[in-house]
C-alpha cells in the first residue's frame, strides 16, 4: 500500500519552494494593517517556507518508518533463520545419517529462506501497510 | 451578481492548481493496480492505518459545509456556530468511538445497511440503504454547486465547466482507486485546507491586534459568545438552549456522527477493531480546533467585509470564506487557497460517492438485483455506480441554489434521514428486544414525521387568504399550528424538526417492538450491548496498546478539552 506521507511531502516541498521563490523574486511588500500602523509583508514567503518545511517532516517521517520497517523485517528474517537453523541442527542430531535426495549438502534453514522470499510485511501501523 | 469577476489569477496560481490536480489524480493511477478484488475497492483492504482513517474521517466531512458552510453559518449567527463542533460532533464522536464502532466492526458488515440487515431485517435495510444513496447524491450535489458559484464568483468561471471538470477529476481518482483513493486524497486535501485557510485566521487576528479588539468591533456582545444568548430562542439563530442540546447536540450530531456510512466508511478500512474504535478520536482532536479556521474566519469577515449577507450572490453569506481569500491573499498564496476550496469541495463529494457506490453495489445490487455474481462482476458494478453517482451529483447541484446558506441545507437533509436512524440505532444497539418490524415501521414514521414537520412548518409561512385550494381542508390545522411551528430561523426549524423525527421513531419502535417477535437472542451475538460480549477481540488489541491510545482515556481528554473551550468561550 502506498505511503501517502510520501505524495503529501513531495507537494508541499514543490509548492513551498514555488510560493518561497516567487515571493522573493517576483513580489513586493505588502503593507497589512495592524492597530498601531501598519507592518511590511510578502505572505507568499513564511507560507511557502511552512509548507517546505511540512514536506521535509512528512518526507522524514516516511523515510523514518521505512527503515523501521526494514529494520523490522530483517529481525524477522533472522529470528526465522535461527529457529530453522536450530531445528536444522536438532534434525541432523536425530537423523546424522540421512543425506538428501539430490544428494547435495542442504544448509540449515535452506528451506526456510524458500519460504520468506515473499515481500516482508510492513507495520500497517506506520503508513506504510502491508 | 457580480458583474465582472472579483479577482484574476498569475500563472503561478494557475502552476498550483495545476500541480494540486497532477497529485490527486497521480494517487488515483498510483492505486489502481491495488484494486484487484471488490473488497479492496470498496473498503481498501482492510489495510489503511489508524492515522490515516482519523484523517479520512476527519476530510470526509471537511467539504464545502465543513470549509465554507461554518464561516458562511459563523458570519450569520456568530460564535455560536461552534455549537456545531463542541455540541454536535465531539460528544458524539466519543460515543461512536467507545460504543458503536466495536458492533460495526466486529459483526464484520460492509456497510452501516448491512448491519440494520444483521441486526433487524431486510426491509429496514432496504429503506436505509435507499435513503442513504439518495441522501449522498444530494450532498454530494452541495459541494459542486458551492464550488460552481464560488468560481464564477470570484473568477468568473462558467458554472457548468466548473462542474464538470471538478466531477470529471472527482470521478477520475474515485474510479481508479476506489476508497483507497478517496482516503489518501482527503488525508493530503486536509493538510492542504489547512495551510490554505490558516492564514486567515492569522492576518485576520493580526489585523484588528487580537481577539478581544476583533470582538469589540461587533454590535451585539452576545455574537462572540457560544452560551450567552441561549437562554430563549431570541438570539441569531433562532433557538434555545432546549433545541440546541436535544436537536444539535443529540438528534443530529449522533444521527450524523454514528450512523452516516460515509464517515463510518473510513473506520471500517481500520486494520482492528481497535483501530477503528481509535479512527473517531483522531478525527476529533483536530475537530476541536476547527472554529479557529473555519467559524473565526465567519466572524473576522462580517467586520471586514461589511455589506456581507446584503444580497443572495455575490456578497450572500456563503461568500464570507472566498471574499476573504480574495482580499488577503496576493498571487501564489491565492492559488493555495483556491486549491483549499478546491480540495474541500472535492473531498466531499468524493466521500459521497465512495459511500454511494459501496452502498448501492452491496446494499441494493447485489442484495436485490443481482445476487450470486462473481467478485469481478461487483468490482465492475462499483465502477459503473461511480459514475452514476458523479452524474446525479451533478444534477443535484442545481437543487442547492435556493437556500440562503449551505448550512442550512444540509441540516434540513440530515433531519429527514439520519435523525429517526439513529433512533433505530441505539435502540438496536442497546435493547435487545428492540423487533425488526418495530425498527422498521419506527423508521418509516420518523421519517415521515419530518416529512410531514418540513411540510407543515413550510404551510404556516403562507398567509390564510394565500392558502392554495389543495390546502384549505387543512386551514384550521395549520391555523392551529402557526404559533408552535413558526421558527424564527430556518436551523431553528432543523433542530426542533430532528428533535420530533427522533422522537417519534423512538416511541413508534418501542411500541412496536413490544407487540412483535423480537429476533432470537443466539442471532443477536455482537451486534447487541450485552448479549455476547466483543471482549475477546477488544482484549487481545487492548494487550497490545500503550496507556495513552486507550479509547477511555483519549475520550476523556477530549471531553475536558470541550469544555474547557465552552467555558473560554460562554
Amino acid at each position: 500500500m502506498l505511503d501517502v506521507r510520501k505524495p503529501i511531502a513531495v507537494l508541499f516541498l514543490i509548492l513551498g519552494a514555488l510560493l518561497f521563490g516567487y515571493g522573493q523574486f517576483f513580489q513586493d511588500f505588502v503593507a497589512w494593517k495592524i492597530p498601531n500602523g501598519e507592518v511590511p509583508l510578502k505572505l507568499n514567503m513564511p507560507c511557502g517556507l511552512f509548507m517546505f518545511l511540512f514536506g521535509v517532516i512528512m518526507w522524514q517521517l516516511a523515510r523514518y518508518s521505512e527503515i523501521k520497517d526494514l529494520e523490522k523485517a530483517i529481525r524477522k528474517r533472522e529470528e526465522e533463520l535461527s529457529r530453522a537453523g536450530k531445528l536444522g541442527s536438532e534434525e541432523a542430531q536425530d537423523e546424522p545419517e540421512q543425506e538428501p535426495e539430490d544428494g547435495q549438502e542442504r544448509a540449515p534453514g535452506e528451506e526456510s529462506e524458500e519460504r520468506t522470499d515473499e515481500k516482508p510485511e510492513q507495520d500497517p501501523e506506520n503508513g506504510s501497510g502491508s | 451578481m457580480a458583474d465582472a469577476p472579483a479577482l484574476s489569477l498569475a500563472f503561478i496560481d494557475y502552476l498550483i492548481i495545476a500541480i494540486y490536480f497532477v497529485f490527486v489524480i497521480g494517487i488515483g493511477f498510483k492505486l489502481k493496480k491495488q484494486m484487484v478484488t471488490s473488497e479492496d475497492f470498496f473498503l481498501a483492504g482492510h489495510k489503511i492505518p489508524t492515522w490515516v482513517t482519523g484523517l479520512a474521517f476527519l476530510s470526509a466531512n471537511l467539504g464545502a459545509i465543513e470549509v465554507m458552510g461554518m464561516a458562511a453559518t459563523a458570519a450569520q449567527y456568530g460564535m455560536v456556530t461552534a455549537h456545531f463542533y463542541w455540541i454536535g460532533a465531539i460528544p458524539a464522536m466519543v460515543f461512536l468511538a467507545l460504543f458503536m464502532m466495536p458492533f460495526y466492526y466486529g459483526s464484520k458488515v460492509r456497510s452501516v445497511p448491512e448491519y440494520l440487515k444483521k441486526r433487524f431485517n431486510e426491509p429496514t435495510r432496504a429503506f436505509n440503504a435507499v435513503s442513504f444513496a439518495l441522501m449522498t447524491v444530494l450532498m454530494s450535489g452541495i459541494n459542486l454547486y458551492a464550488m460552481a458559484l464560488v468560481f464564477k464568483l470570484l473568477l468568473g468561471w462558467d458554472m457548468n465547466a466548473s462542474i464538470f471538470l471538478a466531477a470529471g477529476i472527482v470521478l477520475l481518482y474515485t474510479f481508479l482507486g476506489g476508497l483507497s483513493s478517496s482516503i489518501y486524497n482527503e488525508v493530503m486535501q486536509f493538510f492542504l485546507i489547512i495551510f490554505g485557510i490558516a492564514p486567515i485566521t492569522i492576518l485576520g487576528l493580526m489585523h484588528f491586534g487580537g481577539w478581544e479588539n476583533m470582538v469589540a468591533e461587533f454590535t451585539n456582545p452576545g455574537f462572540s459568545h457560544v452560551w450567552m444568548e441561549m437562554g430563549s430562542s431570541h438570539n441569531k439563530l433562532g433557538v434555545d438552549w432546549i433545541g440546541l442540546v436535544s436537536g444539535l447536540g443529540f438528534v443530529l450530531s449522533f444521527g450524523y456522527w454514528c450512523t452516516d456510512f460515509l464517515v463510518i466508511q473510513r473506520a471500517l478500512a481500520a486494520r482492528d477493531v481497535r483501530s477503528a474504535q481509535r479512527t473517531p478520536l483522531v478525527a476529533a482532536f483536530p475537530k476541536i480546533f476547527f472554529p479557529f479556521i473555519t467559524v473565526v474566519p465567519g466572524l473576522i469577515a462580517i467586520v471586514m467585509i461589511p455589506s456581507l449577507g446584503e444580497n443572495l450572490s455575490d456578497k450572500s453569506y456563503n461568500m464570507a470564506l472566498p471574499l476573504l481569500i480574495g482580499s488577503m491573499y496576493p498571487n501564489g498564496m491565492l492559488g493555495v487557497g483556491l486549491v483549499a476550496l478546491l480540495a474541500s469541495f472535492m473531498s466531499g463529494m468524493a466521500g459521497n460517492v465512495t459511500a454511494f457506490n459501496t452502498v448501492w453495489t452491496y446494499d441494493i445490487y447485489q442484495s436485490y438485483i443481482a445476487r450470486d455474481r462473481s467478485d469481478k462482476h461487483y468490482l465492475w458494478m462499483g465502477h459503473m455506480a461511480t459514475v452514476t453517482g458523479i452524474l446525479l451529483s451533478v444534477l443535484s447541484a442545481y437543487l442547492v441554489m435556493g437556500f440562503p446558506t449551505i448550512m442550512e441545507y444540509m441540516q434540513m437533509i440530515f433531519s429527514f434521514f439520519n435523525a429517526p436512524l439513529f433512533a433505530t440505532f441505539f435502540l438496536g444497539m442497546f435493547w435487545a428486544r428492540c423487533s425488526p418490524w418495530g425498527a422498521f415501521i419506527g423508521l418509516l414514521s420518523g421519517t415521515f414525521a419530518a416529512v410531514g414537520h418540513y411540510f407543515l412548518s413550510e404551510a404556516v409561512k403562507i398567509a390564510p387568504e394565500f392558502l392554495p385550494a389543495y390546502l384549505s381542508p387543512m386551514a384550521t390545522l395549520i391555523s392551529d399550528l402557526r404559533p408552535h411551528l413558526s421558527y424564527h430561523t430556518v436551523m431553528a426549524g432543523n433542530f426542533w424538526r430532528a428533535t420530533v423525527a427522533w422522537v417519534v421513531c423512538f416511541a413508534v419502535t418501542i411500541l412496536v417492538s413490544l407487540v412483535t417477535k423480537p429476533k432470537p437472542r443466539e442471532e443477536l451475538a455482537g451486534l447487541v450491548w450485552g448479549v455476547k460480549s466483543l471482549e475477546p477481540a477488544v482484549a487481545r488489541a487492548r494487550d497490545r496498546e500503550p496507556l495513552w491510545m486507550n479509547p477511555y482515556l483519549v475520550s476523556l481528554l477530549l471531553i475536558l478539552l470541550t469544555v474547557v473551550l465552552n467555558l473560554i468561550f460562554w
